[in-house]
């Protein structure tokens, strides 16, 4: 098998393609016009990106919500009157070989601000196409394997936080076939504004990028030493060792309004590492907030 | 970026069956990268951090696309080679989507199964599966 991967590798390697005149062209446009393309975000909501005042003292956050209970956020008196509920449905799929449980939340809600409405559409949309395109993977990896192999799918929703000021969606997308993966997206509204908000959007500059990543590294360290913790952090593969955070990682405020960052399964620990997540002192990067 | 520039295209094309998302994508990830470049510590992994931009800025076009199509009945890669054998590039252009880019990947870029499921998102498991069934239907292609 290495002799024919070695063979074709070669080939790869020979082969002189050149590059379509269609392909050429649009690179060298891109690369012409790249000052007059820059942007801030770069993530599926990038086009929400506004920067946005917002103070994280004011939070008020509430305790995480199941799936089932998020359902009757309705009824809670701390509950603002802009995300009023979340519903889901489910796709389920279970075979002998395969196995899928989907829900696909909307979240539901009432404002005069178009901002706001604006926000909750694209939210809803993007967990639609998120839930469509995993659903469509799986069930092209479950024809594709048949019976010599299995699959497996699992998307859940929580509501992380639905304060007067905030609401945090959680997806979380479980991936099985024969090793296993797992990361989260996280959709915020800034109720105040009705903006979609991402980490960079919290702060004026880019200055907590690393002020975070420094106290993230430290806590990573601190774990490694007390034998708690498996994070890349010094391994002889520099390439794995973290070193920053993106711009935009994932984040949420727990039950108490602090900021924790999250990364994915693999992104900075092996797989029994799980899903990491670290929460940031206020004093580190309250400096660099709107 | 220019010494990328054939590694990006392969990619990009071997994600999106259309001439138009593959440019949209290329252009989306030069400009992404252009944006992100201060967080890229390692030079040497320029390549990779690209390529896995170039895969995202697909999968965000697929995402956007909503994709219902089954890979099967995708549409072959663009199609701009002009040889009349059947290349290594032609044969790969008639896989699947989704394993012309573990093949790509693999073959082309010279890369690892782990750097390959870090770029394309999918467990090591299902990347060794995919170019496991690639390297049979390449056999098969090229044997013809």
């Amino acid at each position: 098998m290495e002799q024919y991967d070695d063979m074709l590798k070669r080939m790869a390697r020979e082969e002189d393609t050149p590059l379509p005149s269609w392909a050429s062209a649009c690179i060298d446009d891109a690369l012409a016009n790249l000052p007059q393309k820059r942007r801030r975000h770069g993530k599926v909501l990038r086009y929400f990106g506004t920067a946005m005042a917002a103070c994280l003292a004011i939070f008020i956050a509430l305790p995480n919500l199941s799936a089932q209970a998020a359902d009757t956020l309705q009824a809670l008196p701390l509950v603002g009157p802009l995300v009023e509920i979340v519903t889901f449905r489910t796709y389920t799929e279970d075979t002998e070989n395969h196995h899928a449980m989907v829900e696909i939340p909307t979240v539901e809600g009432q404002s005069d601000n178009p901002v706001y409405n604006e926000s909750i559409n694209t939210i809803n949309q993007d967990v639609e196409t998120l839930t469509s395109t995993l659903i469509a993977q799986f069930e092209a990896d479950a024809a594709d394997l048949g019976d010599e192999g299995h699959t497996a799918l699992e998307v859940r929703h929580k509501i992380v936080t639905n304060s007067d000021t905030w609401f945090t969606l959680e997806m979380e997308v479980w991936q099985g076939s024969g090793s296993s993966n797992t990361y989260y997206r996280y959709y915020h509204i800034d109720k105040t504004t009705g903006e979609i908000m991402e980490l960079s959007d919290l702060f004026q500059d880019d200055g907590y990028v690393e002020a975070i990543s420094q106290e993230i590294l430290r806590q990573m360290q601190e774990a490694n030493d007390a034998g708690t913790g498996v994070f890349w952090v010094d391994s002889e593969y520099d390439g794995l060792n973290f070193k920053s955070i993106d711009p935009n990682q994932n984040f949420y405020f727990d039950e108490g309004g602090n900021l924790v960052i999250a990364f994915d399964k693999y992104e900075v620990a092996p797989g029994v590492g799980g899903c990491p997540t670290f929460t940031i002192p206020q004093s580190v990067y309250e400096a660099y907030l709107k | 970026m220019r010494q990328c520039e054939k590694s990006l295209y392969r990619v990009t094309t071997s994600l999106l069956s259309s001439r138009q998302d593959a440019e949209d994508a290329m252009q989306e990830a030069l400009c992404t990268a252009y944006e992100k470049l201060y967080t890229l510590k390692d030079a040497e992994k320029f390549r990779a951090w690209l390529l896995k931009i170039a895969a995202n800025s697909a999968y965000d076009i697929l995402r956007r696309r909503g994709r219902t199509v089954p890979l099967e009945d995708l549409e072959p890669a663009a199609a701009d080679h002009t040889e009349d054998k059947l290349s290594l590039w032609m044969a790969v252009q008639q896989l699947p989507a989704d394993y012309r880019t573990v093949v790509v990947l693999f073959y082309y870029e010279d890369l690892d199964v782990r750097e390959i499921s870090q770029i394309t998102a999918i467990p090591e498991a299902t990347v060794k599966t995919r170019l496991f069934r690639a390297r049979q239907r390449l056999k098969s292609l090229l044997a013809e």
